[in-house]
């Protein structure tokens, strides 16, 4: 199997990386900086013997053309892509942000995700067993006034890994797409929460399970199923209350 | 975020400021007016990777292999990746590192802040001798390259510098074959003298060599023991690649956690480990991991010091001075009566640079728990060390002073100091142990 991983130096993807190393993939890891991808490609290839090569990308702005031609002349046709990476400016939103920090945060979580799959969209409709993997967020189940750019990008991404899944009925693809909760990440480093931070390598290999199947959207974990389904049941009258934000501060 | 410390030996505690970069813009970007200091694992038995005014900036996810040559035997890691990690990837190779600290959950970089000796310390050396290059990154210097040519005087301050000189970056590390398992003979002594004897005979033919030694028991029986003399059993190389182990974790100290080690129980465990490993099985062979790991699977030991903890002492005494030595630390031990819960030596051989922990002659380790009422003991070893020129390992005793120290390493204290200073006038690495030392 042959595997596109963007994302990959940190968090779930670099987890990701390394599940799929094990497992024999071959690798194509893209990251935003050349200093984190090239460890990355020397560690796996080296521990699992399989070929991994790399690329540093900027997602807020780049070719999807020329990605596509380092991937095929170094792997060839890739079997899976998945889509892990992700900005967010957790403490700030709406008019605390600029707007380049809006752009990056559109850039890297959606714009650049349409990007890619529609380049190799060719690719993994060829022939069977292909995956397209989208990794969204809890913070999409229901808006709320946190982190609300970075939500509304996720779900979008949603929006469109459902249209995807749609195109693709009478192919081969398999989509799945995943609300993923809090992981133990540099992201989630700070925050503090009741909930415990999922550790990235669990989340990667279900990821990897979950691989040949089609998956409309599933919470990762799984309890994150059971949290949302109540937040989402909480009435206005009291949700509108809930981390309640001065505009005047 | 803030978080709580403890040195492995429970001695001390404090919290402070912690970041876990895991991109090279987070770590190659510090701000040079702060203080800090790099943490691998977080398990030295002294405060070395943590303190009061540091933030510490934990390196566990700059562990990645970067460069490997099986025919040269050689290999560039970052400094967080643990001895065990490579120790699954060198062994598929029948390599290992030649010099290996107790426990696979060490990191690369702190077995070079630390400058450990590993099982054979007169065959091998310290863990600079396996040391070919150093990636160090200091704020106000940026990425250095340090090597015996390039930096050398920055390589060799680094090397056994408590981390003091910046964060190792990677390392590229010179390999040795493995041999194979190793078949153990432990030959009883009655007493410490018979101990250093033996040991000074059996230092150039064995490959494994270490004595355990009773303590506890004051008497006839005071000093009995064995000697461990291993060889590597070179018809048999029967490797597994990967193995497991209990994590050490001294950051999370348990609600309960009563001392078990008194004098009726160490006297009776002593006994029965004396009985077990020299009637019952004084021959046998052990894996190379069991080997290179003595405590991987001895995480309850540090545990049943209870929360308290224990005071580790590493005693190097002079060959020369040896008999004398002992004759007065037995009297001192006699007359104060420590409980000792463990006492092993080791022959040593070397040449003593700066604060490293080397010289010729003999290394004896005792683990007592932390009483106050030993307080005058350790006072008294403190003095006896100062008057037969004997050093203390500064990376197992969380309680040695600034003025023992300078006594004991006397101008290689200085000299270090003196470099630190030039190459950081800023002294922006900082922890609790170079605090306590005055560095």
């Amino acid at each position: 199997m042959k595997s596109l991983i963007i994302g990959a130096s940190a968090g779930l993807g670099r987890a990701l990386s390394e599940v799929l190393a094990s497992k024999g993939h071959e690798l194509f890891l893209v990251a935003s900086d050349a200093r984190d991808i090239n460890p990355m490609v020397s560690d796996l290839s080296y521990r699992y013997k399989t070929r991994v090569y790399g690329c540093d990308l900027d997602l807020r702005d780049f070719s999807p053309n020329i990605l596509y031609e380092k991937v095929h002349s170094s792997i060839g046709e890739i079997d899976n892509l998945f889509l892990v990476a992700g900005i967010s400016f957790l403490e700030r939103d709406f008019a605390q942000l600029s707007v380049e920090e809006i752009e990056q945060i559109i850039n890297v979580n959606f714009l650049s995700c349409i990007k890619i799959v529609s380049i190799f969209l060719k690719d993994l409709t060829n022939s069977a067993n292909k995956n397209c993997v989208g990794i969204g967020s809890v913070a999409a189940s229901r808006a709320r006034n946190r982190n609300t750019t970075y939500a509304a990008c996720k779900k979008g991404l949603e929006f469109f890994f459902s249209g995807l899944k749609h195109l693709t009925a009478n192919t081969n693809l398999k989509i799945q797409f995943y609300r993923v909760g809090f992981l133990d990440t540099q992201l989630n480093f700070e925050q503090k929460s009741l909930i415990p931070k999922a550790s990235p390598t669990f989340i990667a290999e279900k990821l990897y399970k979950g691989l040949g199947k089609d998956i409309e959207m599933r919470y990762l974990p799984w309890w994150w199923a059971g949290i949302m389904f109540i937040y989402k049941m909480i009435p206005w009258f009291l949700y509108k209350r809930i981390g309640v934000v001065d505009l005047r501060s | 975020m803030e978080k709580k410390f403890t040195s492995l030996d429970r001695y001390f505690s404090c919290k402070a400021k912690y970041i876990e970069p895991d991109r090279y813009r987070n770590l190659l970007t510090l701000d040079n007016t702060k203080k800090y200091i790099a943490q691998g694992s977080g398990i030295s038995y002294v405060p070395a990777s943590f303190g009061r005014s540091s933030q510490v900036i934990n390196l566990r996810s700059f562990d990645r292999i970067l460069y490997f040559n099986k025919d040269e035997k050689n290999i560039v890691v970052e400094g967080g990746i643990t001895i065990g990690k490579l120790y699954n990837f060198l062994t598929q190779h029948k390599l290992c590192l030649p010099v290996q600290p107790g426990h696979p959950q060490i990191t690369i970089g702190g077995c070079i802040a630390c400058n450990i000796f590993g099982k054979n310390q007169v065959r091998h050396g310290l863990f600079s001798a396996s040391v070919i290059e150093i990636q160090l990154y200091h704020p106000l210097h940026g990425v250095l390259s340090l090597s015996g040519d390039e930096n050398s005087e920055i390589f060799e301050l680094t090397c056994g510098g408590f981390g003091l000189t910046g964060i190792i970056i990677s390392a590229k590390l010179r390999l040795s074959h493995i041999e194979g398992d190793v078949i153990t003979h432990n030959i009883k002594v009655d007493n410490l003298l018979d101990t250093f004897n033996a040991l000074n005979d059996l230092r150039d033919k064995s490959d494994l060599l270490y004595t355990w030694n009773d303590l506890s028991t004051f008497g006839r029986k005071f000093g009995r023991g064995f000697i461990v003399s291993g060889n590597f059993s070179r018809s048999n190389p029967a490797l597994r690649e990967s193995h497991s182990f209990k994590e050490l974790a001294p950051h999370n100290t348990k609600l309960f956690n009563p001392r078990i080690f008194n004098r009726v129980t160490t006297s009776l465990l002593n006994n029965v480990y004396f009985i077990q490993n020299t009637r019952l099985r004084p021959n046998r062979e052990i894996s190379f991991f069991e080997f290179s790991y003595p405590v991987a699977d001895k995480i309850l030991y540090f545990n049943m010091y209870g929360k308290k903890g224990f005071i580790e002492q590493q005693i190097l005494v002079q060959r020369d001075a040896c008999e004398e030595y002992l004759r007065e630390f037995e009297s001192l031990v006699k007359q104060h009566r420590p409980l000792v819960v463990l006492c092993s030596c080791k022959a040593f051989s070397g040449k003593r640079k700066l604060l490293n922990f080397n010289g010729d002659g003999i290394v004896l380790s005792i683990d007592v728990p932390n009483l106050q009422g030993y307080k005058d003991f350790f006072v008294q070893l403190d003095l006896l060390n100062i008057k037969f020129s004997a050093i203390d390992n500064i990376c197992k005793d969380s309680r040695i002073t600034k003025e023992v120290v300078r006594e004991q390493y006397k101008e290689g204290y200085d000299e270090f100091k003196e470099r630190l200073h030039g190459f950081d006038p800023k002294r922006l690495f900082v922890s609790e142990l170079s605090e306590r030392l005055g560095l």
